[in-house]
């Protein structure tokens, strides 16, 4: 599955990139992570519970940061292995120093998805995925203002990561309005009052 | 094609493409008088009121249509008539019934349409089940071009006979000489017609859209001096008349039969009306690459496209008409027009309901001879095969393997033959009689065949495959 967008931050690039090379707010960024330890400056490894529609377990994964070059782009690598399947992927990250104090990241990788997790259709992976980073794109968002608000002195703002809960909130939502784009989930909701009608109008006509 | 540039600029609507009212209007009746020799035949023997089956498939067509432009913004081009498949069945009902005449009591075709609402179910229910398995990717496994291919063939080829027996006159028990001699001129002279018009008027604008049309009205000119036309039955109907609606009862001690005898036939349409949709697929993206638009790609809909046929066959069973099924030979016609707008046959679902209204428009529909319809059927018969081949060519199926040959080879011998051959196109294979009290339907059994024959070289795989060759 090819992935592809890009996120404005509002702030300097390269506060942008200290975040993201932050073991804590990374872990807090990716819903459902449970921690995330640092082996060496470019590994770590974490553990992270998801629970999507029909598929919910625990996963144990690995974060590779490669390719760094301070601070315009960087590499990760993540595998993940769990009772659900597993999930391969690679991405290259660039920021972008938009020259108003704030910063363009623009991302593309590719993913890979086994096992169960994979039978729960393309589609619903595809709006799940989607899901996934828009949330960590908000809680990032939240995340570099209380750093910038701590760098600068002034009161702290409080941060705080959305709940396993708020998270499967806010998937289930998104995948029923990417639910609601596919063709022959749109034709059930022109079906099933069509017939409604057409049964009370054939009745009538043929009495 | 480096000569493309030379040739006159190609004339053709894509599906949400909306012609001018005029051009609507000729295009719309143009496929009314595809669809019409086919359905009128279906709703005389399975003696249903034919300005009640004209007037709902219409209605049908109509619903269809609008579902597919809600469901994905665009329209997936068919017309839907009253399908064939269905014949024995009712037959079989409507002689338990003990029906006489040329037409059922309403009481009678309450008890077969449930049956229509059963197959109209199960198709909708397959479609979703076909988009929870993965859609398109998943039906390529099963169905794939090598299977869609030759069952397309099988369709249009198994019809040969039929579209024979309307030139001949064999169909109507013509046996004086001299009359099957002004069958076969008048079939002729329409078959040499369409040729004429569909070659010869491509590129001169919107005429060259009309090639069907054009050859009825000229084969029926030419019939008239040959005696082909009967005008006696002009006037017999009102000039506004209203079809019998018929609403389905489901309590009646052969509702059981009914519904397994005549929903089990979703089975021989659902295979077939996914090759309609793969053929047609094709055609509109060669079309949308040759104006340089943008490519529909409807092969990916085929959950949606089972759901459509699945709602025209509730309409039917609702209203008292009989079920239904994309009209292969309308699809010919829109590859030989290159006429794919929706709006057209929308216009065409229009004019179908209200033929049933106005009696003496459907009577001069009606009274376009036989033998006419007859030739024209040759050319749209013969080309929903042409089709099958040109899906085979377009997807490079390898027709040096022999896993291919002999996949295609079944198909078309089971279909063909036992359609051409057997009564009702009925296999006499004395199994499963409960299912299948009048045989095995041959089409379906070919395609059953030929989707057995490629999950066997899936799952076991042959030790090499031999080469295609490329020129």
């Amino acid at each position: 599955m090819q992935l592809e967008g890009e996120h404005v931050f509002k702030g300097p690039r390269e506060e942008v990139y200290a975040m993201f090379r932050d073991p804590e707010v990374l872990a807090t960024a990716v819903p459902g992570a449970q921690s995330l330890t640092k082996i060496d400056d470019q590994h770590f490894e974490g553990a992270m519970n998801i629970r999507i529609g029909p598929v919910s377990g625990s996963f144990s994964g690995k974060v590779e940061v490669a390719n760094e070059v301070y601070p315009e782009k960087f590499t990760l690598i993540v595998e993940g292995r769990g009772a659900p399947g597993f999930a391969k992927g690679m991405g290259d990250v660039e920021l972008i120093d938009q020259g108003d104090g704030t910063t363009l990241l623009k991302y593309s990788g590719d993913v890979q998805i086994g096992g169960t997790l994979a039978s729960v259709g393309q589609r619903m992976i595809d709006s799940v995925a989607k899901s996934i980073i828009k949330t960590a794109f908000e809680t990032l968002d939240k995340a570099l203002e209380a750093r910038l608000a701590a760098k600068a002195g002034s009161a702290p703002v409080e941060f705080k990561a959305p709940t396993e809960a708020e998270f499967a909130a806010a998937v289930t939502k998104d995948m029923a309005s990417g639910l609601s784009k596919v063709a022959e989930v749109r034709m059930l909701f022109y079906v099933i009052p069509l017939i409604v009608v057409l049964v009370i109008v054939a009745y009538l006509l043929s009495h | 094609m480096a000569t493309t540039a030379k040739k006159p600029a190609v004339m053709g609507y894509l599906p949400n493409d909306v012609p001018p009212f005029g051009q609507m209007v000729l295009l719309g009746f143009q496929h009314v008088l595809t669809m019409f020799p086919a359905t009128v035949l279906c709703a005389i023997l399975m003696k249903f009121p034919v300005s009640t089956v004209l007037t709902i498939t219409g209605l049908g067509t109509v619903v269809a249509l609008l579902g597919s432009k809600f469901a994905m913004g665009k329209y997936i081009p068919l017309y839907y008539g009253s399908s064939f498949s269905y014949i024995a069945a009712v037959t079989a009902i409507m002689q338990a019934k003990g029906v006489e005449g040329p037409v059922a009591p309403p009481e009678v075709i309450s008890v077969v349409t449930a049956g229509f609402i059963a197959t109209g179910t199960i198709n909708i229910i397959v479609g979703l089940i076909i988009r929870l398995s993965g859609g398109k990717e998943a039906i390529d496994k099963v169905l794939p071009p090598i299977v869609t291919g030759p069952v397309a063939c099988t369709i249009g080829i198994g019809l040969g006979a039929a579209a024979l027996n309307m030139s001949s006159g064999a169909c109507c028990g013509v046996t004086d000489p001299v009359m099957q001699l002004k069958w076969w001129a008048a079939a002729t002279v329409t078959l040499l017609a369409a040729f004429i018009f569909s070659v010869y008027l491509q590129g001169k604008g919107f005429i060259g859209m009309l090639p069907i049309l054009l050859a009825a009205i000229f084969g029926y000119i030419v019939a008239i001096p040959l005696g082909l036309v009967d005008f006696s039955n002009f006037g017999k109907e009102a000039l506004i008349r209203a079809p019998t609606i018929t609403f389905p009862v489901f309590n009646d001690p052969l509702t059981a039969t009914v519904i397994i005898g005549v929903g089990i036939m979703a089975i021989a349409t659902i295979p077939e009306s996914t090759a309609h949709l793969y053929q047609i697929s094709l055609y509109v993206d060669h079309l949308a690459e040759e104006q340089g638009r943008e490519k529909y790609g409807l092969a990916r809909y085929i959950g949606l496209n089972l759901m459509l046929d699945g709602l025209n066959d509730l309409v039917n069973g609702l209203f008292g008409s009989t079920a239904g099924t994309n009209y292969g030979e309308n699809n010919s016609l829109m590859v030989i027009s290159r006429n794919y707008s929706g709006p057209s046959l929308l216009a065409a679902g229009v004019i179908a309901i209200l033929l049933g209204f106005i009696g003496p428009l459907a009577e001069a529909v009606a009274s376009i001879p036989t033998a006419v319809s007859g030739g024209l059927a040759i050319y749209l018969f013969g080309v929903i095969g042409m089709q099958g081949i040109a899906l085979m060519m377009a997807e490079k199926v390898n027709l040096y393997d022999p896993k291919s040959l002999a996949i295609g080879a079944a198909i078309l011998i089971i279909g063909i033959g036992g359609n051409i051959g057997f009564s009702g196109g009925f296999l006499p294979i004395p199994l499963l009689q409960s299912v299948f009290p009048y045989g095995w339907p041959a089409i379906a059994t070919g395609a059953v065949v030929g989707i057995i024959l490629n999950l066997i070289t899936m799952a076991w795989k042959p030790p090499m495959e031999r080469a295609s060759v490329e020129h």
